[in-house]
């Protein structure tokens, strides 16, 4: 059992399937993965293999067509679409390819939004750490679009660590990226999970990338291949 | 696309019926003018022969008056007239649109002259965009022309009739002898470019032939069974515990490492010395490969807080293993002679630092795998040469412990790039 | 071009929803501009209609000589023409009527009491023809065949002849309103050439017409021209000035389309102009900002400037293509099916029975169509889009490659953002409206002017009681009973008031047997008016027939009359002491070139006395409600000490239950005696009900439909604000965002540009109502006394715009759901 209590994130056949009849995509196929506490796990696959369908499940963001899947014990596939918002914003934080920080709020307002959706008190100090951390001390009042395009994923990955998420999903963190910001990029992402002590899950078709995680696991035709 | 004959004739054959109807328009409204002048001058006779009728019949009498007055140049009378005739409106101000008789006259003349003018209007506008479409048409294959030369496709120069069709003929002329030089210069061109090629693929052949033999002469030498031989076996053997030894202390180190019983002292050391210190580590190797270790810094990166006078907080003596495992790593896998590239470059909170080689590199699905636990690469060369599979581990393991990374990825040319990254002093 | 023809189309395409709505936008516009101007042009072809329908001379010439008429046949001017001469004055008690000849000269003279309905006019010296009621009234029977004798002078001179005569033809009938009395009808029976020879020959009577003409031009000339022509004409054939009378009020409606009309067309038609524009400018000016990345595409791509504009002028063009026929085809066939209902239906009190008849088959006739006027419309409407295209142009134009395509929809140059500590959705909410400040600040200030203007509108409509109106004619108590007096008849002098007081019609006995009546409360008198004359030339008196009523006040109303005092000081013991008056009419004063301190020697008729009073005026008020143009002090009045009572009105005030049975009572009371006329409450109330609504309504659908194209607008701004935030609303979700915050977030932004626009509305709206209603006050427009404030008008407007806003919310917000989280987020637009 003292397995089980490690665990953060379990799916079990966990499949999501598009069209049907002869235009049936299996985008996934059955897939069952385990993901412990504080593990960095890759997912690595081709474009168009999988990955991206998976990890929105695993988010939250997209409903199974079959399967489950066990976020903290809990089954999130049974949720309602209020409860998974509440979800989203206190168990998982998020880092997109292209940021997608909200071009209104400066910096700092961008970090702190999922607090302040779920009206949670400010943790000053932590957010005042993590933005040291990553080197955004300067940048706080600016507007998005007026930041690099690494000093964007860094205001996305601060945001995402921001409410002290349980798990950490990133879609192709450091794909707009050029190699060296890349690589600084995810070297962060990964100090800082370790850091705060929170699971990271980085999906990417760069297997340099997916070198620096604790595992990997393969995605092919939506199956785990390895 | 049309033939382009039927197109220049539709061009050239508009104009002239557009002028033809201009002309008889022109014309025919001369004729409408004069026949309206004409047809005034009619009513005038009519009008003065009814008075002359309606007065004479009243008053014979008057006759030479009334001629009088109608071949009367000076207007004697005229006073007089309109005295009368005012009553009934007549005066000289009268306009004649005022003149119930008239005024249909001037409203159908009036109308013609609108007519005209929109006609002349319609026939320019015409011939405007006529001549537009022309030039647009000129201008289009012209393009496709010059398209053509760029894309070293000068079939248009054998038929100049179809030029000369579109421009006239100096225009035709001059694109022709500019066509022609083109496709001189790009056929000279080419030739070039296969010489090249020829010249580069001779010379691989010619370097092929004599490394082979010695590879072969190397093999035989070993078969040799004389004492001499031996001797050298023994020595290999001797080699072979030496390599021993040093694999054990780094099995130590990482089993020592792993659990934590040794802990990293990380104090601000300069990184140039560490690097240093483990260029120096390797440095008698790399002598007898015959190898070279540049140390190169970024450099758009001037001011004093480049990359290799920086200072960080490390363990000097774990990362100068770490580094020098790495090093070690490329060194070995490196022909003799080639060059190691070690670049440093400042990033916004990391400092990179990439160890290029020039060795056989590292397939892609055995990147993440170099850095296990005594795992050794699939190549035959990486399962001849010496070594324990562990260096890489252990490097990795040291320089995460100090919140950096290390990943590898293929060389532009041949070999693999290490790159390392170190947290600036305000991460963390 | 053709490729810039398809990218356009693609683009309308693509971007369906604004497409829509710029479309429907300009098709408002069109169609607006269209109904109103083709109801203009209907409004004035009926106007023109009506008054052919009546008569359709051009001048009335008094001839002094007989040749004239034979010169004006020839003369070169003279379209048609037409005789009428009085030939005998009839004779037949109080009866006003005359035996008249008509001939037609000149063919084309029409006049509508002339159209016969049965028979044919007089040929026979014997032979008479006029309207059945004639017949009636001199008690004949109305058959054609039938006999009638007459009693006459001819000339209105001599002896009175007595002739028998056969009934040749009827003319359609007059109907005759019942208060009008017999002896203000003037009766026509029309005789034959035949009569007036046998006059003539005995020399019993000289023809001397009146010669009724029209000139050539009606249609291409101005009113001046045509006058000028006829005094030409006139001069031509030896007749002064004052023997010509024109017929203005045809001349005026046939030549001189109605200014006010016109400039009342045209400056709605400007504000219509204005707020469509605005519109379709902040319609595309979002556009362009939305669009800037695609444009910046086209830019990389190798797009010229020139093919930029060409773009969006194409888009206009494509849009406009449809829209405009669309909106005329509404905007003309609107009016066209409507206009005849709507003037029936709120004339129907006001025309008499021959104007109706003409009103019956008043579609078939109109004529609406006008096709420079159309054209002027599609020009205005092009010039409105090319116009509010400019500017987004210029910016499309101005968008670099580069910045294009790394542009992140934002408005503002600032680079940082103070913001807020801890976000909450309403900073959100503030933090997207604030990154686009122009477009939020576009949308709410066409709101906003759209909703002043309704505002405005309603303030004055508000403050247009109907009870004000009929106040103008009641001024107290629920009926009023009124003197119906002449000034100066001196055919009828017995109607006129010094001879009406001697009757003492309000006597103490008539009031107290008013007061008797069920239900009536109490009978008050109205200030009395005297008629005043003066030697003295005075246009002021010779244009009220020389005798001017005068009335008084009292020091009670001493402060409403300094209340709209124009010049002049109001001093009631001065006034007194010097007989000094005042002048209640502004423009009268200024007509008559009146002037403070213009002394008159007045002689004021009070039966059959006659009191000298010279009188200076020293004061100019325009207060609401004076029947007389000039009033002196109550106590000057006292002064003359009056023998006859000179109330001219009484006002009986009754108990609401009572209304109705007073009513009866007293329309038998006034029907009793023909100079009474009897004004009630509730008839005035109608009366100005229709008058109101005649107003109300079509000026309330104008500002409805400028507001629904300003309402175009803001749909606009929140689809493009919603939809390119398609994404970032799926990031907000996917960071979890829940949809109740997503609703109240929305909401919030859409309650802003309400909450902006109501208070622009309220605030500046309620200013402009207020100086509005000043000026239309001041202009005496629907006789405005009070500001009335317009809560409901108010009310409604939050209430729509609340309304509205929150159907467009959720509307795009459920658009915007149907694709997923995921599609959204990945969605490159």
């Amino acid at each position: 059992m003292s397995e089980n209590a490690n665990i953060i994130l379990r799916t079990d056949s966990l499949c999501k399937y598009y069209g049907a009849g002869d235009n049936l995509v299996k985008a996934v196929d059955c897939i069952d993965l385990t993901i412990k506490q504080g593990e960095f796990v890759s997912i690595v696959g081709k474009s168009g293999s999988g990955k991206s369908t998976l990890l929105h499940m695993l988010g939250a963001l997209d409903n199974p067509t079959s399967g489950t899947v066990w976020l903290d014990g809990e089954n999130i596939s049974s949720f309602k679409e209020n409860r998974l918002s509440q979800i989203r914003r206190r168990k998982i934080g998020f880092i997109f390819q292209s940021y997608n920080l909200i071009p209104s709020l400066n910096v700092w307002e961008n970090i702190v939004l999922p607090l302040g959706l779920d009206n949670k008190e400010l943790d000053e100090p932590f957010i005042r750490d993590i933005v040291r951390t990553l080197g955004l001390e300067n940048k706080v009042k600016n507007l998005p679009n007026t930041l690099s395009g690494g000093q964007q994923q860094r205001c996305a990955i601060a945001r995402a660590i921001a409410a002290k998420p349980s798990i950490i999903l990133a879609d192709e963190p450091t794909g707009n990226l050029d190699t060296k910001t890349g690589d600084e990029v995810m070297a962060l992402l990964k100090t800082s999970a370790k850091k705060y002590g929170q699971t990271l899950v980085v999906i990417t078709h760069n297997e340099e990338i997916a070198q620096m995680a604790d595992r990997t696991v393969m995605i092919a035709d939506g199956k785990v291949v390895g | 696309m049309r033939p382009l004959r039927n197109q220049t004739h539709f061009y050239k054959n508009i104009y002239f019926p557009l002028l033809v109807i201009y002309l008889l328009f022109t014309v025919s409204l001369g004729f409408i003018g004069f026949e309206f002048l004409n047809e005034q001058y009619m009513q005038k006779l009519k009008l003065l022969s009814n008075i002359t009728g309606a007065v004479l019949s009243e008053n014979p009498s008057m006759e030479d008056t009334l001629i009088d007055a109608i071949q009367d140049t000076e207007w004697h009378y005229l006073t007089d007239g309109f005295a009368t005739l005012s009553q009934y409106g007549y005066r000289e101000s009268l306009s004649m649109y005022e003149d119930a008789l008239y005024r249909d006259s001037l409203k159908s003349f009036l109308f013609l002259v609108l007519l005209f003018f929109i006609l002349s209007f319609l026939i320019i506008t015409i011939c405007f965009i006529l001549f537009d479409k022309k030039r647009k048409w000129q201008e289009q294959k012209l393009l496709t022309l010059l398209d053509h030369c760029l894309s070293d496709d000068y079939s248009f120069l054998e038929q100049r009739k179809n030029i000369d069709i579109i421009f006239n003929e100096a225009f035709t002329d001059t694109l022709l002898k500019l066509g022609n030089k083109l496709m001189l210069k790009s056929q000279l061109l080419a030739e070039e470019r296969d010489n090249t090629k020829s010249l580069v693929t001779d010379i691989s052949h010619q370097l092929k032939t004599p490394v082979s033999a010695l590879k072969n002469c190397l093999s035989l030498s070993m078969e040799a069974d004389s004492p001499q031989e031996r001797d050298a076996l023994l020595e290999r053997c001797a080699l072979q515990l030496t390599k021993l030894e040093s694999l054990l202390e780094a099995l130590i180190n990482i089993s020592r490492l792993e659990t934590s019983m040794i802990t990293l002292h990380q104090e601000k050391t300069a990184l140039a010395d560490i690097l240093l210190d483990a260029v120096n580590t390797v440095y008698v190797k790399a002598l007898q490969k015959n190898i070279s270790v540049e140390v190169l810094t970024d450099s758009e990166d001037q001011d004093e807080s480049s990359a290799d006078s920086l200072t960080l907080s490390l363990d000097r003596k774990w990362t100068v293993e770490a580094l020098a495992n790495i090093l070690d790593n490329a060194i070995k896998y490196s022909p003799s002679g080639s060059t190691i590239t070690v670049r440093l470059s400042k990033l916004f909170s990391y400092v990179r630092i990439e160890i290029e080689d020039a060795g056989i590199g590292i397939p892609k699905n055995e990147y993440n795998k170099v850095f296990q636990r005594f795992y050794r690469g699939q190549h035959p060369t990486v399962q001849q040469s010496e070594g324990s599979g562990v260096g890489l581990y252990l490097s990795r393991k040291i320089i995460e412990e100090e919140g950096g990374s290390i990943t590898v990825k293929p060389a532009v040319k041949q070999g693999s790039i290490f790159v390392v990254q170190f947290p600036l002093p305000y991460v963390n | 071009m053709k490729m810039i023809f398809h990218l356009a189309l693609s683009k309308l395409h693509y971007h369906k929803s604004r497409t829509l709505l710029t479309g429907i936008a300009i098709m408002l516009t069109t169609m607006l501009l269209t109904a109103i101007g083709t109801s203009a042009i209907a409004m004035l072809d009926m106007n023109r209609q009506l008054a052919v329908a009546q008569t359709n001379y051009h001048a009335a010439f008094g001839l002094t000589e007989p040749e004239q008429l034979s010169i004006l046949s020839k003369h070169i001017n003279v379209e048609s023409l037409a005789t009428m001469e009085n030939f005998a004055q009839i004779i037949n008690g109080k009866m006003n009527g005359y035996l008249r000849y008509y001939d037609t000269v000149k063919d084309g003279i029409y006049f509508s009491n002339l159209e016969l309905t049965e028979g044919h006019f007089p040929e026979k010296e014997n032979e008479i023809c006029s309207v059945p009621s004639f017949f009636e009234r001199v008690g004949a029977d109305p058959i054609v065949g039938g006999k009638v004798t007459l009693s006459f002078r001819a000339g209105g001179k001599g002896e009175v002849q007595t002739k028998e005569f056969t009934i040749s033809g009827l003319l359609t009938d007059v109907e005759i309103s019942a208060d009008i009395s017999d002896s203000r009808i003037a009766w026509g029976a029309y005789v034959s050439k035949a009569l007036l020879t046998q006059y003539e020959e005995a020399g019993l009577y000289e023809s001397l017409p009146s010669a009724y003409l029209r000139v050539y031009g009606e249609d291409t000339l101005s009113y001046d021209e045509i006058e000028a022509k006829i005094i030409s004409t006139a001069t031509d054939v030896g007749l002064d000035e004052e023997h010509v009378s024109c017929n203005n009020q045809y001349l005026y409606t046939m030549t001189a389309p109605d200014t006010d009309a016109i400039s009342i067309v045209v400056v709605i038609s400007l504000v219509v102009i204005l707020f469509s524009a605005l519109v379709i400018y902040s319609i595309y000016y979002v556009g362009v900002i939305t669009d800037i990345q695609e444009i910046g595409k086209l830019k990389a791509l190798g797009a010229s400037r020139r093919q930029i504009a060409r773009l969006f002028f194409c888009q206009g063009g494509i849009v406009c293509a449809f829209a405009i026929p669309l909106g005329l085809l509404i905007g003309y066939f609107l009016p066209w099916f409507l206009f005849p209902q709507v003037i029936r239906i709120l004339n129907a009190s006001a025309l008499d029975s021959t104007r109706m008849d003409h009103l019956k088959s008043l579609r078939n006739q109109l004529h609406m169509f006008s096709l420079p006027f159309l054209l002027a419309v599609i020009a205005s409407v092009l010039i409105t889009v090319w116009v509010s295209l400019l500017k987004p142009i210029r910016m499309a134009k101005k968008v670099s490659p580069v910045e294009a395509i790394r542009y992140q929809e934002n408005t503002t140059d600032c680079k940082s953002r103070r913001g807020h500590l801890t976000v909450k959705v309403s900073t959100l909410t503030w933090a997207n409206l604030a990154r686009n400040k122009r477009r939020t600040l576009v949308t709410m200030l066409t709101m906003g002017l759209s909703s002043v203007l309704f505002i405005c509108v309603a303030a004055v409509m508000n403050s247009c009681r109907v009870e004000d109106l009929a106040r103008r004619n009641i001024q107290e108590g629920e009926f009023r009973i009124s003197l119906n007096y002449a000034h100066n008849d001196k055919e009828y002098p017995e109607n006129n008031l010094d001879a009406l007081v001697q009757q003492n019609y309000f006597s103490e006995e008539f009031l107290a047997q008013l007061s008797s009546i069920e239900g009536v409360e109490s009978v008050t008198r109205a200030p009395g008016n005297i008629l005043a004359s003066t030697d003295e030339e005075s246009a002021f008196f010779e244009d009220v027939q020389d005798r001017l009523p005068i009335s008084y006040f009292t020091r009670e109303d001493i402060p409403e009359l300094n209340e709209q005092l124009v010049s002049g000081e109001i001093d009631y013991d001065r006034m007194t002491a010097n007989n000094e008056i005042l002048c209640t009419h502004k423009y009268s004063f200024d007509a008559y070139g009146l002037a403070l301190g213009d002394v008159f020697p007045l002689i004021l008729h009070d039966g059959d006395r006659e009191i000298p009073l010279t009188v200076t005026l020293t004061a100019v008020s325009q207060p609401e409600s004076y029947t007389t143009l000039i009033i002196m002090t109550k106590d000057s009045w006292d002064n003359l000490g009056l023998t006859y009572d000179a109330t001219t009105d009484i006002y009986v005030h009754v108990k609401e239950a009572n209304y109705d049975d007073v009513k009866k009572t007293l329309q038998d009371i006034v029907a009793e005696n023909e100079h009474f006329e009897l004004y009630s409450l509730d008839e005035e109330m109608a009366i100005g009900r229709s008058g109101l609504s005649l107003i109300k309504y079509p000026i309330y659908l104008i500002l409805v439909l400028i507001a629904v194209i300003g309402f175009m607008n803001l749909i606009n701004t929140m689809i493009t604000s919603i939809i390119t935030r398609k994404k970032e609303l799926g990031i907000l979700q996917a960071l979890g965002l829940s949809n109740q915050q997503l609703v109240r977030m929305l909401s919030a932004e859409g309650m802003v540009f309400t909450t902006g626009t109501l208070l622009i509305s309220t605030t500046l709206g309620h200013l402009f109502g207020y100086l509005f209603f000043l000026y239309a006050k001041k202009m005496h427009f629907m006789s405005l006394t009070g500001y009335h404030f317009p809560i409901w008008e108010t009310v409604i407007l939050a209430l729509v715009l609340l309304g509205g806003q929150s159907a467009i919310t959720l509307f795009i917000r459920k658009k915007v759901e149907k694709e997923s989280l995921i599609e959204r987020i990945r969605g490159q637009e």
